[in-house]
């Protein structure tokens, strides 16, 4: 058991040879850096390969890992940038520190309650179809619809807000 | 300016660049995931011992459990209530369709919840969905294994595995001839009485009166599902509604609920007081609990229905109907794919009620919360009044709720476990994201303050995970049992 089987290796390294480039790059938007993306994707492999057995859609469920990592990291980034403008008594921390041009619709999903974002990422930037998505955050369809739609108009008025 | 359409779209659209890994990169996570295989086995180890010493201290309990003739009145617990049961005799079922099997069951082999060591293997693929326990060791599992389409050679996927060491071991069950929630047909729900009296439902209603060895579905009325059943003290209790939900959101879109109960081996019938139970044609859920009595007064058991439009409704087990007790502070909402209510989740602890209502019913008729929030009420009064605590748990979306003696109340979320231990004042993350299932819990229970029960939301992973110290921590055990 302390080793993962012949055939469930070879499964799992075909797995990753065709999966980790673009979960690695899907990550990629989503935070700063190379080395925080290929963090990310790298852990979210280990807590695959970790429970190997008996998962009948490990791609979906990789990206739920993926995705409740880049969750952690936006929430370890928010503590941190918080706690420096505590110490420097500064204004709203420097936006130079964001080099990716996703940023400002990133940090509105980032915003977004747990439910709606969830949904939000996996099927709009994960490209998983809503049945998916049902499945791996196990609520109906319906609710999964209205979750994206909610979604879409949250973000949709942050912006116009921004706009203004 | 790009209009805030444009602006989404155009991120959403944007490709994905694929980020090589760098060298050395598969190896390095192999060996990270063997490393903390063995320390899953290591920990579950611990698990096992601390089982075993349980067992050493009340050797009455356990043995009366595992070697109590069959049908001989045991205590029940279902996970998820706090209360012991004492029933009555089984009537045999002598007319009870021939089981299905269990999708790797061998054919002559006792396939009995109460069957320990009987050698059945469990099915490969085990696809978990509701579990289910009958005193502090033994249990069963019920959900999808095999191939689907092709499971020991018929159509049917639907399994059961059981164990009687609280999930440190699992042999296989037989399982009703039916598959997984379709619309109107199938079951993904699992309630034993003892461990001869058992039901599956959600959306059919099977039976067994021999410890799964036999199932006899149990004919509903056109266009009736069962979303939630509970049992005590040798009666059942269940919630049939009309719904038309498709697929496996056999929940879904249900419009009147009705509460209906039988004696062990009887006929149902309608609880008077809690029928047609509606919100005015909107699509909705429902949820039901069953206190046990006191010591001295068992006759005290009491049962709970949180209705579509808010009511609480009561009535003790014996009662032919039950009466409004109050209205909770929000609406139970849309159903999740196992029935349950998405926005209120009701449980009971000792001489308390707890209701957590999430952000799921906003939009819903007669829920006043807003997006994002989460507000934990409790009852002191069965339902009559509410107070809304000043703490809730706060680790994603809330999934499942369950409450025990002393205060203990624990919700499972789609990130974790958190647990209070002060009657909800104040909460641990005892489970952190981290360390749990991706996707996190569909459903928790107690089957008393120490032992604990959850089963994953992923449908795809074949475990659920124990806890034995009140909910402090939590251990994986795979159903398909190779570790």
């Amino acid at each position: 058991m302390a080793r993962l089987r012949t055939a469930d290796r070879a499964a799992a390294e075909d797995l990753f040879n065709a999966s980790y480039p673009r979960l690695a790059g899907w990550v990629r938007r989503l935070v700063d850096d190379d080395e925080t993306a290929h963090e990310i994707a790298s852990e979210a492999f280990t807590r695959l390969m970790a429970r190997w057995s008996g998962l009948d859609n490990p791609h979906s469920y990789l990206y739920m890992i993926a995705t409740n990592l880049v969750r952690d990291h936006w929430r370890k980034m928010g503590r941190e940038r918080r706690a420096i403008r505590t110490m420097t008594a500064a204004a709203p921390a420097d936006p130079a520190c964001y080099p990716a041009q996703d940023v400002d619709v990133r940090a509105l999903i980032e915003a977004l309650p747990a439910r709606l974002r969830s949904a939000f990422l996996l099927h709009y930037y994960g490209g998983f179809a809503v049945r998916e998505v049902s499945a791996m955050l196990g609520r109906p369809e319906g609710t999964i619809k209205a979750d994206l739609h909610h979604a879409r108009a949250r973000l949709k008025a942050a912006l116009e807000n921004a706009d203004e | 300016m790009n209009s805030p359409r444009d602006e989404i779209g155009s991120w959403l659209d944007a490709d994905v660049q694929p980020l090589p890994p760098p060298p050395g990169t598969f190896e390095r996570v192999s060996r990270r995931a063997r490393r903390r295989k063995v320390s899953r086995a290591i920990l579950a180890g611990a698990g096992a011992a601390v089982i075993v010493t349980g067992l050493a201290v009340s050797p009455k309990i356990a043995s009366a459990l595992l070697n109590r003739p069959a049908g001989q009145g045991q205590s029940s617990v279902a996970a998820g209530s706090t209360s012991q049961a004492i029933t009555r005799p089984p009537e045999p079922h002598n007319n009870g369709t021939p089981a299905a099997k269990s999708a790797s069951h061998q054919p002559g082999a006792p396939a009995s919840l109460s069957g320990t060591g009987s050698g059945d293997p469990v099915p490969g693929n085990f696809r978990p969905t509701s579990v289910t326990f009958v005193g502090p060791t033994i249990g069963a599992v019920i959900g999808q294994a095999g191939t689907p389409g092709d499971c020991a050679g018929g159509p049917y996927c639907t399994s059961l595995a059981g164990t009687a060491d609280y999930g440190k071991s699992w042999f296989g069950v037989s399982a009703p001839a039916t598959g997984a929630p379709n619309g109107s047909s199938g079951v993904s729900q699992l309630r034993f009485l003892n461990t001869d009296q058992g039901f599956a439902f959600g959306p059919e209603l099977w039976t067994t009166a021999n410890g799964g060895a036999q199932w006899s579905r149990t004919p509903l009325p056109a266009g009736v599902r069962v979303t939630d059943l509970e049992t005590l003290d040798g009666q059942v209790f269940a919630l049939w509604a009309r719904c038309a939900g498709r697929g496996p959101d056999f929940a879904s879109d249900c419009t009147s609920f009705s509460l209906h109960t039988a004696q062990v081996g009887g006929p149902w019938r309608r609880v008077g007081g809690a029928v047609s139970l509606t919100a005015g044609g909107t699509a909705t859920s429902a949820s039901l609990i069953l206190v046990g009595g006191t010591a001295p007064v068992p006759a005290d058991a009491t049962g709970y229905v949180l209705a579509p439009d808010r009511r609480v409704l009561s009535g003790k087990l014996s009662d032919s109907a039950w009466t409004t007790a109050g209205t909770a502070p929000c609406a139970p909402g849309a159903a999740r794919p196992d029935g349950q209510p998405s926005g209120g989740l009701l449980a009971a602890g000792s001489g308390e009620l707890f209701l957590l209502c999430t952000d799921a019913t906003t939009g819903t008729q007669a829920s006043p919360q807003s997006a994002g929030s989460q507000v934990l009420y409790a009852s002191a009064d069965g339902g009559k009044t509410w107070q809304r605590l000043p703490a809730v748990p706060d680790l994603g979306t809330p999934a499942s709720l369950a409450a025990g003696a002393g205060g203990l109340v624990v919700v499972a979320t789609s990130e974790g476990i958190e647990v209070s231990r002060d009657g909800g004042a104040s909460w641990r993350v005892t489970l952190p994201a981290a360390q749990g299932p991706a996707g996190g819990f569909s459903y928790v229970g107690m089957t008393n303050t120490s032992h604990g029960v959850a089963v994953p939301a992923h449908s795809g992973l074949d475990e659920i995970w124990f806890s034995t110290n009140g909910g402090r921590s939590w251990q994986p055990s795979p159903v398909a049992g190779d570790g």
